[in-house]
């Protein structure tokens, strides 16, 4: 494995050339495979090109009227992945992108997260009569999300096929570099191929060619961790979780290292893939945090799942309290005490505040008894409105059925 | 007392007769003396203090450092008007070494543009003048150190060779040069100009002197992933004058008078001096051969040079735009700045060298040009890796003759001269240690001999070197005017 | 995706967050909201 240098003048790139590998010869890795799962279950192979080590360049940011640099991520590894043009959609592009995203994520490598900047696309598209012609490959240059991945792609086969429906195809669609404007959700052209600068590739002489020993990819290979469709695997066979929800925990490795956190606090693969799915994610996405940075950690959920476990609070409690917990920032515990919480199971106290419904209510009582059985509900309503719902609502309703008799 | 040896300097310090401030401050004096003579400083620092005398043979001794090495705090120009006000942040691996072993910095010297030249005639404060003959050039790059330590200045100065920038200038001032094997002294903090033919190595006036001080600057450093190893080297302690039985070839077709159709008389005293050598060697036990190498090859190599060391400094330069550091230019686009401040602040001929660079990596040149030269330079090493697989070193004079005439048309070389003006350049393309010492004299200015062996064997080419300077008699000379 | 065959490659650049230094200087790689701090002479020049 050894590196070359690409050379070209841009303020962004400090040295004035960017160390990288030219393939085929001296990558990381050449050919090799990816299969990858689609929503619906079936899968695609994706076939690999070439994997290749590079490193970053400095982060430019355009003002009014000047420019200013930001040589933090100069330097930075990145890793270059280029597929074969075997992808034939939008949605296959993006399913390709999540799971290599999730490689990464879970190998250690990097945390992939877009808004740190970590991921860049770029992508080629092209449009033909069948599998059997080729078209044209347009380049769609750092595309930063997969959403614009995604809207990029529809766009481009939309304006491609346009032209080549009005006869314009040959004319109009060249090989050239377009980037992605997300604020027309359009592609732009940015110059032709056939200008392409000369980057004068040759080989880092400050680097000495670096041999990969079998030994060394074989302990590399071993130190592999669970991978997310090994994990998938796993949540659905062991622990009996929907495909669906096992899709939701895995597709960021936080998330799923969440639930299992949780599990090896003994909360109940279902109850904490509930309110992962649920509750959490929708809070997450709501307010753009990690799920690593927010107040409630496994800790702190599994003390609230314990509580309903045990009868101490309502299901419909634990979902203010998870609210609580994150608005102020306190433990769980602490906010049932302030706020009253502590589900009322003491029959006897049931019971007077029950007798108390009953007796405010006598007519209802004769309606109920004349057949009109949704009073009952009623009654339920009226106890639990008298406490505030923390009346434990199984018990209301056996004792309620025992007063009525 | 500046004209002693370190060894010299070190006893001296020691026994107390001498202290390290006042060596210091006898090297100041004299560095301004010489600049004025010779213009050989970029910088002198004239606040340098003594340090402290131990057991460290280099303890308390002033020394000079070529101004492409960086130094921190210090002005480090690299001879270029880019870096005309550039003070760096952090010290070359290699200086701070040498610091390490207590050494004292006292001045930075002029080279040839960022050690594109070969005549210290290009640095952007003017020529460096031979403290032989004011009228003749150092050569280059390293031109203000080898003026500097045979002026007397310091007993010894760092130096930086890419094509013999070292080599050249040591004989053409009548001292030592040596470059060892690549890799072996760190590169981190040399301004680069062609990684892989750049080496950093030592002026000196004795064998044993470059020997310590590169004992001193040489180790495998994290910063420079093409340093190895050497912690089991120790090149001053191992010094062997015992030659007996050394193998040394010379190669025919560069020092036979009679392959030359135009030969001037300085060149010929030059070979027959050389010649007069190689007795000394035979009568220190030495088998001295002549070896016949392609003469093809030996007229590739000057090209070879070029084309190399002008892609990888064209890359290595393209750092110098102004906008992280030195002189920002001006212009409305970050294009126009670049231009502005690259057209300012390089000279003409680094100009050119770019211009070479540029074109011979062009996808369209490159297979004619670099792809060529990187294979001739191949073919060059292995040519003069099978004779070292028979002998410890190759021993060829240096240059065609003394140092040139600064105002001259001297400047050109003849075609069929150039294999024999540049044939050091061998040392680069293969990373071999490599060492000039003086041997003689022609028109009353001194030259130089040249030993050469194969990769990691620096510790045999310097026994070589010292066992010829023992013998012979300009060990440790100073420059005396010649008028 | 339309009446059209598509046909589309993809260039994915990840970049290492999780490594202690960056990929060829000595330089800290760790996520920094202040410019200029993960930087060592190599970063920044040559």
């Amino acid at each position: 494995m050894y590196w070359e240098r690409k050379n070209y003048y841009y303020p962004d790139l400090p040295k004035g050339y960017q160390i990288t590998q030219n393939p085929p010869e001296e990558c990381v890795g050449n050919g090799g495979y990816i299969d990858v799962e689609r929503d619906d279950g079936s899968t695609f192979r994706v076939t690999i090109d070439n994997l290749h080590l590079e490193e970053d360049a400095a982060q430019l940011t355009h003002l009014y009227d000047t420019s200013t640099i930001n040589y933090n991520r100069a330097g930075n590894p990145l890793f270059e992945l280029v597929t074969d043009p075997v992808i034939h959609s939008a949605d296959d592009a993006v399913a390709f992108l999540e799971t290599m995203r999730s490689i990464y994520q879970y190998c250690g490598v990097s945390e992939a997260d877009s808004k740190k900047g970590h991921l860049r696309c770029d992508v080629n598209v092209s449009i033909s009569e069948d599998e059997n012609t080729k078209g044209t490959k347009v380049e769609i240059k750092n595309v930063c999300s997969f959403s614009s991945v995604h809207d990029a792609i529809i766009y481009e086969v939309k304006r491609q096929s346009q032209l080549k429906d009005e006869g314009r195809y040959d004319e109009e669609v060249r090989q050239q570099t377009r980037r992605w404007d997300d604020e027309t959700g359009t592609t732009i052209a940015m110059r032709d191929k056939v200008d392409a600068e000369d980057y004068k590739y040759f080989v880092e002489p400050n680097i000495p060619k670096v041999k990969l020993t079998e030994e060394f990819i074989k302990k590399v290979q071993e130190s592999i961790p669970e991978l997310p469709k090994e994990r998938k695997t796993k949540y659905i066979e062991k622990l009996g979780l929907s495909a669906y929800d096992a899709n939701i925990l895995i597709k960021e490795k936080k998330v799923s290292d969440y639930f299992e956190e949780c599990l090896k606090l003994g909360v109940e693969a279902k109850t904490a893939a509930n309110w992962i799915t649920g509750q959490i994610l929708g809070f997450i996405y709501k307010y753009d945090k990690n799920i690593d940075e927010i107040y409630l950690t496994p800790e702190r959920l599994s003390k609230i799942t314990e509580n309903v476990k045990s009868g101490k609070i309502s299901s419909k409690q634990a979902k203010d309290l998870f609210f609580l917990v994150l608005e102020r920032e306190e433990e769980p515990e602490k906010i049932m005490k302030d706020e009253g919480m502590e589900q009322i199971s003491d029959d006897g106290a049931i019971k007077a505040i029950i007798q108390e419904v009953l007796d405010e209510n006598p007519s209802q009582i004769e309606q109920y008894k004349a057949g009109k059985t949704n009073m009952f509900d009623y009654f339920v309503g009226q106890t639990m409105k008298k406490t505030r719902g923390q009346a434990n609502p199984s018990l209301v309703r056996d004792i309620l059925t025992e007063l009525l008799k | 007392m500046m004209d002693k040896t370190i060894i010299e300097l070190h006893e001296l310090l020691k026994e107390g007769k001498t202290t390290s401030d006042e060596l210091v401050k006898e090297s100041i004096k004299k560095s301004h003396e010489i600049q004025e003579k010779c213009n050989a400083f970029e910088t002198i620092l004239d606040d340098a203090k003594g340090k402290e005398v131990t057991d460290d043979l280099l303890s308390g001794i002033p020394f000079g450092i070529k101004d492409n090495y960086s130094t921190k705090g210090i002005l480090s120009t690299g001879s270029s008007n880019t870096l005309k006000d550039y003070v760096p942040f952090f010290t070359a691996t290699a200086i701070e070494n040498l610091i390490k072993h207590g050494c004292v910095p006292v001045n930075k010297t002029c080279m040839d543009e960022f050690g594109m030249g070969g005549t210290g005639t290009t640095g952007h404060t003017g020529v460096q003048k031979n403290p032989w003959d004011t009228t003749r050039q150092c050569a280059g790059s390293s031109s203000g150190s080898a003026a500097a330590v045979a002026a007397g200045v310091y007993p010894f100065a760092t130096g930086s060779d890419t094509g013999d920038s070292i080599r050249k200038p040591a004989a053409f001032c009548g001292i030592v040069g040596y470059k060892p094997t690549y890799g072996m002294i760190s590169r981190y903090g040399l301004f680069a100009f062609a990684s892989s033919l750049d080496h950093c190595g030592v002026l000196a006036r004795t064998v044993e002197d470059a020997a310590i001080a590169v004992d001193a600057m040489k180790g495998k450093d994290p910063k420079d992933m093409t340093t190895w190893d050497s912690s089991s080297i120790n090149l001053y302690k191992d010094l062997n004058s015992d030659v007996k039985g050394k193998k040394l070839f010379y190669i025919k077709e560069l020092v036979d008078k009679s392959n030359y159709k135009n030969l001037p008389k300085e060149t010929e005293e030059h070979l027959d001096n050389f010649m007069k050598t190689l007795e000394v060697a035979k009568e220190l036990g030495m088998q001295v051969d002549e070896v016949s190498i392609d003469q093809k090859l030996l007229n590739a190599i000057a090209s070879v040079y070029v084309v190399l060391s002008c892609a990888e400094a064209t890359s290595n330069m393209s750092n110098l735009t102004g906008f992280s550091f030195g002189p920002r230019g001006e212009g409305e686009t970050f294009q126009e700045i670049m231009k502005d401040h690259r057209t300012k602040g390089f000279s003409s001929l680094i100009k050119r060298r770019f211009v070479i660079g540029s074109y011979v990596l062009q996808t369209v040149n490159q297979e004619r040009y670099f792809k060529n030269a990187q294979r001739a330079r191949r073919l060059i090493v292995d040519a003069i890796k099978e004779q070292f697989k028979k002998y410890d070193g190759m021993i060829l004079p240096v240059g065609i003759g003394p140092a040139k005439k600064l105002v001259s048309d001297e400047m050109v070389t003849d075609d069929e001269l150039t294999a024999l003006d540049e044939h050091l350049q061998i040392g680069n393309f293969g990373g071999f240690p490599s060492i000039t010492i003086p041997d003689g004299f022609v028109s009353n200015l001194p030259v130089g001999v040249n030993i050469t062996g194969n990769c990691y064997n620096d510790q045999t080419v310097l026994n070589i070197a010292y066992a010829l300077q023992e013998k012979m008699s300009y060990k440790n000379q100073i420059a005396k005017e010649v008028k | 995706m339309g009446k059209y065959f598509v046909t589309i490659g993809l260039e994915m650049h990840c970049e290492g967050s999780l490594t202690n230094s960056k990929v060829f200087s000595p330089a800290k790689n760790e996520y920094n909201k202040l410019p200029n701090c993960n930087v060592s002479p190599i970063s920044t020049s040559c």
